[in-house]
């Protein structure tokens, strides 16, 4: 008898939450299908993935009506709601959404803290070495197996956590953002072993944004809106259905495309009200790092002469594969690290003769981990925090922190705890953080994470926007739409290297170089190869007109198949 | 490493006689270290010297002034005066110190964390116990990564850590709330992580460390039992 989940109307709410998180939500899942759960951050899909796992009641507490079955194979028909969380968890697992702090604190090597699970369960010792092993190896870890698993980039940890999930084989597997941290090469393995675990009568549901990534694998779809289901279907009829923009999803490009209703996303008005005057400031600053090596203490070799130019009015996206030396690069921006060869230059200042504080007057950073840079009780000190230990003026204090709250649309939550927020909203609190120092150059670090449909619109019209202002920007992710969209220059890096440099048209569509840097072309240069336009096409206003050119202004559902 | 635990025990003796001992026995602890080969001596070395040094330097100056009953001045600093008596109270409380202390340290240095909890559970204990006990290990390192990832991000927003030293007191000042806030939060996170992993699963657990307890290391135990027992009758034996 094959494996079947079914979710019957479903209602939970926190405790003490005024209104449920989930309503009425229902949908039935077999065993070599795989679910994807979309929708806007809010909508409830953590919350849907912690209930499928027991987690919403069970650890949470709260409220729960209706029920999770699970058709075990031996025949037995469990339900979530009367079987203790211990016991349901060896049937259906979870991988957080938040990367750092998954490791159990149990074991402190890669390979103990994947085994870490099957120890619990009673696995024998020899088949816990076996799997644990296969698993390292199916997602590109097997080199890290001796590893400490704190001292792992953000993209290495989250492979640690979805392998310490996928080595138990649950019957069910659900993720919650499994890729938000992950370069594409780590993305494609981890679909990989995905693939091969719903080949291997395995039920897989997905919580995520990025369903361009998903597509391959996808087989069914449900998109969340309020806590409620707003559709719900085969992936291939979900996501060309019209209005998903509007619930805060956007479609792989080419269903868009397919669907009649795509728009390039520069047609949306930006979400808030700010001129490039606004944002302008009186100083104008040019980055330069000059042959810059870095070594660390442990001995690995993070940079190994490095130079690059960051003009104001510019975007530099720095790419390449996790553990490439960008973070690492980009801390000497800052002084948080110092070169050990050559010098960083921000203007005409050395940035080895200045402490972190007062770089700060000049640089604002974002890190890769909200967690560790919230440190206020509301929202308005804690973007304040920085304005104020650059002894900003009480009126320019005011000006600066309301401008950022705007800008990052976080109007509304200046009185609200950074803690109660949603994961992305803390985000845009350590950008807005950032943003209120007025500083002449921004770093920001993987600041997509998390981000919904809504969010990315709203970064790509912030970074243009403060483009526009003259502001000089470093802009360091895996995601290549963002890169294609708003970047001036590319700088590919690899193994502490600068492996390339050049426009993002140069580098997008160079595929022998993205490769080596294991990266891949956004969708629009691969729809626009599809559809065999006459000029290769790198972002979504070119393909736009491309399609606007080739059609006549029209293009229709269907006309891909062409 | 239960073997210098159990030279901890050794110094109880009250007077000077016993104050040779201490000394011999760090070496006899530092030797462990070094015959161990899994931790640098040096390293061992000066951590404990960074952590007895405060305590040595306050319990000399405390017992050295105020030590009660104490007459032979040795040393007369304007009105203070310190006693014999004192001093070599404190000398012999802080080599007791020293050897616990320094006895602990050669048991983290030389044993992995996991094959201490390993341990522990192979000789009964229960895995919550278990985890208790490496979560107090890891307690220190975890903190102090969080620390250091905190003021970096305070001062890349424009909290000066430099300066006067009463002026890096009052930076850290910022750096409490966030860091107990975040420790709390992630007691929340860890215990999901370890929910999520099976941790409670009603089955019994298998291992992937199994250590070897050979004859050898059963009989020594024993035998520094037994010795640690003749040195207290000895010691505290009503003369």
């Amino acid at each position: 008898m094959p494996v079947r989940c079914s979710v019957e109307h479903l209602t939970y709410t926190y405790p003490a939450a005024p209104t449920p998180a989930l309503r009425e939500v229902a949908f039935d899942v077999t065993a070599g299908e795989v679910a994807l759960v979309a929708g806007a951050n809010g909508a409830g899909k953590s919350t849907l993935l912690a209930a499928l796992a027991g987690f919403a009641p069970h650890f949470f507490g709260g409220h729960l009506e209706g029920d999770v079955w699970l058709d075990a194979p031996s025949g037995e028909r469990l339900s979530m709601r009367h079987t203790p969380l211990a016991e349901w968890v060896t049937r259906v697992g979870l991988v957080f959404s938040n990367p750092f702090n998954q490791m159990s604190g149990a074991r402190l090597t890669v390979f103990e803290e994947v085994a870490f699970g099957l120890e619990n369960l009673g696995v024998p010792p020899d088949e816990i070495r076996r799997r644990v092993a296969a698993v390292l190896d199916q997602l590109g870890l097997a080199a890290l197996a001796d590893r400490s698993s704190y001292a792992l980039s953000g993209g290495q940890q989250q492979r640690v956590a979805i392998a310490s999930i996928l080595v138990l084989e649950p019957e069910l597997l659900a993720l919650d953002e499994p890729t938000a941290q992950l370069d594409p090469e780590g993305t494609r393995e981890v679909l990989a072993a995905l693939e091969a675990l719903s080949q291997a009568q395995h039920i897989v549901v997905v919580a995520t944004h990025d369903l361009e990534a998903f597509e391959p694998l996808a087989t069914h779809g449900l998109v969340l809106r309020d806590g409620r289901v707003a559709r719900r279907g085969a992936f291939a009829d979900v996501v060309r259905q019209p209005g998903l923009a509007a619930l805060g999803v956007t479609p792989p490009l080419s269903a868009a495309l397919e669907s009649g209703a795509w728009k390039p996303w520069s047609a949306t008005p930006p979400p808030f009200d700010l001129t490039p005057d606004d944002l302008a400031l009186p100083t104008f600053l040019e980055v330069r790092v000059e042959n810059v090596a870095y070594r660390y203490p442990e001995g690995v070799e993070a940079l190994r002469s490095v130079s690059l130019v960051m003009k104001p009015g510019q975007v530099v996206a720095l790419v390449g594969r996790n553990g490439a030396g960008k973070t690492t690069l980009s801390k000497m921006l800052i002084g948080l690290l110092r070169p050990e060869a050559g010098r960083v230059l921000i203007g005409e200042h050395d940035a080895r003769a200045f402490s972190v504080a007062r770089l700060a007057r000049w640089v604002g950073y974002v890190f890769q981990n909200p967690a560790d840079q919230i440190f206020k009780r509301t929202v308005w000190d804690e973007v304040a925090f920085g304005p104020r230990n650059l002894g900003f003026s009480p009126e320019r204090l005011k000006w600066a922190v309301e401008l950022a709250l705007a800008a990052c649309g976080l109007e509304g939550l200046a009185a609200a705890h950074p803690y109660e927020l949603l994961p992305n909203q803390r985000r845009w609190v350590t950008l807005a953080s950032a943003l209120a120092m007025e500083t002449p150059v921004l770093v920001l670090d993987e600041p997509t994470g998390g981000f919904d449909r809504f969010d990315h619109l709203r970064l790509r019209h912030l970074l243009r926007a403060l483009r526009a202002a003259g502001r000089t920007l470093l802009l360091i992710t895996h995601d290549m739409s963002l890169v294609a969209e708003v970047a001036d220059q590319v700088v590919v890096m690899g193994e502490g290297r600068v492996l390339a440099e050049g426009t993002p048209r140069q580098i997008l569509t160079d595929d022998e170089l993205l490769a080596k840097a294991g990266l891949e072309p956004p969708p629009v240069v691969r729809v626009g190869r599809m559809l065999k336009l006459p000029r290769e096409v790198c972002t979504e206003e070119e393909l736009a007109k491309a399609l606007r050119d080739r059609n006549g202004g029209i293009w229709r559902s269907g006309f891909l198949g062409v | 490493m239960l073997a210098a635990l159990l030279l901890a025990l050794v110094p109880w003796g009250r007077d000077e006689r016993w104050l040779a001992v201490p000394p011999l026995l760090v070496v006899a602890q530092g030797a462990l270290v070094a015959l161990n080969g899994r931790a640098p001596l040096l390293a061992w070395g000066r951590r404990l010297f960074w952590l007895m040094a405060p305590i040595f330097v306050s319990l000399a100056l405390v017992q050295g002034l105020f030590y009660p009953g104490a007459r032979t001045v040795i040393w007369q600093v304007g009105p203070l005066s310190f006693k014999r008596e004192g001093l070599l109270f404190a000398t012999l409380v802080g080599g007791r110190l020293l050897l616990v202390v320094g006895a602990f340290m050669v048991l983290l240095t030389t044993t992995h964390p996991a094959d201490l909890t390993a341990a522990l559970v192979q000789v009964g204990l229960p895995p919550e116990g278990a985890y208790l006990v490496l979560a107090a290990i890891q307690l220190l390192p975890r903190m102090q990564a969080r620390a250091q990832a905190i003021m970096a991000a305070q001062q890349a927003r424009g909290l000066a850590l430099e300066g006067a030293p009463w002026q890096r007191a009052r930076a850290l000042l910022p750096l409490v709330g966030p860091l107990v806030l975040g420790a709390l939060h992630e007691v929340d996170e860890r215990a999901m992580a370890l929910e999520a992993r099976a941790f409670r699963a009603p089955r019994p657990k298998t291992s992937l460390r199994t250590l070897h307890d050979s004859p050898a290391q059963r009989l020594g135990r024993w035998l520094l039992v037994l010795a640690s027992g003749i040195v207290l009758t000895a010691t505290r034996w009503p003369r």
